[in-house]
């Protein structure tokens, strides 16, 4: 049996090599655009951090969707299919593998506007609001948005992979007569209950947090990342059985 | 001998069509056997049951395994490699057979690699058909498993080359293995061949020994195959 660590080290690979040719193509877009602010004559210290600032969403929106369809790609994929491991363990170290891609993209990211920040100082510095006004608490939040936004990563690839097996596995039932127009019909009826049942749930957290923290608190969004991983569990789960029992690769 | 192989009672069905009914077969450890059959009677089907990749009702058993898991430890199938990017060379492909497949033997896909001639440093994208299909035949041969199946390996590939891949197959086979080789070149596969499993209205129509059908019929293994679409032979 392949171990798990032998997985997710030839599924990240792939996701890794994704991420990075992502991050080169957007430190050339810095680098070009930068450039021609300076013929332009309107380059100054702060330049590169906006520069960086602005560009750095497209290879993360890019990223994402690229590391969405790897981790799709594996579930129909003979390649990864064949390999002697328990789906469950298949399943996680394809998720995780991607969400380990998408942490590194992010510490990038950070060491990039840390960097371009530390070389705008001077100038970005004056900007700024006084400390005193930032507050003194700001761990807490930073932290529960990070978690937040790796937990919206595995539920947007969870809710993704539960749409594609469960279409997946129905296609394999299907006549073959106009089977891609019954296909979509059904990819809209199990997106519409997807959303449907994960919006009840999350609904439901948002409520309990309401009557339970009286809606100031933090406690709040902690509320809403159990929900989230609430909703992961129950996908995931619906996966691994689709995975088990109903879905094929792609013949060759 | 004890089987390698054993299925009881396998249908499989695909978008409300009936692929292959109630097949039973066993096949004994240390042969090499021929699937013969026409496009489309479900060879290929057959192999994707038997890996886990295509899920049908009955039993498979691999050397004890039952569970799709446990079968594709002991199972190397010719897997088209769908899932690399084009882009990847080689020597990526090996690194990742070599990582995934503990009975992978490096010494042995560099053997096979030397005798295929193929160059580690290639990408994906550049190899034509056949060479590809030699890529195919040494990362599934450089494994160690019980049951090897190659769904059409020799596609694509030059007569010279299949003829001496064919001739060099039992080489490459360990002793205590069985190979199961789908092919539409039956006359020269023909001789490597311990038995003969033809797959027709589908079902199996036919599991005999490759001497048994040379002494009883008289004929060669291309001729009894093809007498069985012109109706000629009785294969109860």
């Amino acid at each position: 049996m392949t171990k798990m660590s032998a997985l997710f080290k030839t599924m990240g690979w792939t996701k890794f090599r994704q991420i990075n040719q992502m991050i080169l193509l957007e430190l050339i877009a810095v680098a070009v655009t930068g450039i021609w602010t300076a013929i332009k004559g309107n380059f100054n210290l702060a330049t590169l951090f906006y520069l960086t600032a602005s560009w750095s969403m497209l290879p993360y929106v890019v990223g994402f969707i690229l590391l969405a369809v790897s981790t799709e790609k594996a579930y129909t994929a003979d390649t990864f299919r064949l390999i002697p491991i328990e789906e469950t363990r298949f399943y996680l170290m394809n998720l995780l593998s991607s969400l380990a891609t998408l942490v590194y993209f992010m510490v990038v990211q950070a060491v990039l506007y840390g960097l371009t920040f530390w070389l705008g100082w001077s100038r970005i510095s004056g900007m700024l609001p006084p400390m005193a006004t930032v507050g003194s608490n700001v761990v807490e939040p930073i932290i529960v948005m990070l978690l937040v936004s790796l937990m919206t990563a595995l539920l947007i690839w969870s809710t993704i992979s539960f749409v594609h097996l469960v279409t997946s596995a129905t296609s394999n039932f299907l006549p073959k007569f106009r089977q891609r127009a019954l296909n979509v019909v059904v990819y809209v009826i199990v997106i519409f209950i997807t959303i449907r049942v994960a919006g009840f749930i999350v609904h439901g957290v948002a409520w309990f947090a309401r009557i339970t923290f009286n809606g100031t608190d933090l406690g709040q969004f902690w509320l809403a990342l159990a929900a989230m991983a609430v909703v992961i569990l129950v996908e995931g789960a619906l996966n691994v059985f689709l995975l088990k029992r109903w879905v094929e690769t792609a013949a060759n | 001998m004890p089987n390698v192989l054993a299925i009881q009672g396998l249908t499989y069905k695909r978008n409300q069509k009936l692929i292959l009914k109630n097949i039973d077969l066993t096949l004994e450890t240390g042969k090499i056997v021929g699937l013969l059959g026409e496009n489309g009677a479900g060879k290929t089907t057959l192999m994707r049951l038997i890996t886990g990749s295509a899920q049908g009702s009955g039993d498979i058993m691999v050397s004890d395994a039952t569970t799709a898991t446990a079968r594709k430890a002991h199972v190397s199938f010719s897997e088209q490699l769908h899932g690399f990017n084009k882009n990847v060379k080689i020597s990526r492909v090996v690194d990742f057979y070599q990582t995934v497949y503990s009975d992978f033997d490096l010494n042995r896909y560099h053997e096979l690699a030397d005798f295929l001639q193929l160059n580690g440093e290639l990408k994906l994208l550049a190899l034509s058909k056949g060479m590809r299909e030699k890529l195919i035949i040494a990362l599934t041969l450089a494994r160690q498993t019980d049951l090897y199946l190659l769904d059409e390996p020799f596609g694509g590939i030059d007569s010279m080359s299949r003829k001496k891949i064919i001739s060099s197959i039992i080489q490459w086979k360990p002793d205590n293995a069985t190979m199961l080789i789908s092919d539409h070149y039956v006359t020269e596969i023909a001789p490597i061949l311990d038995e003969i499993v033809v797959v027709k209205d589908q079902t199996i129509a036919v599991h005999q020994k490759t001497d048994t059908i040379r002494s009883e019929s008289g004929m060669d293994i291309e001729d009894y195959y093809e007498s069985l679409y012109a109706g000629g032979v009785d294969h109860d």
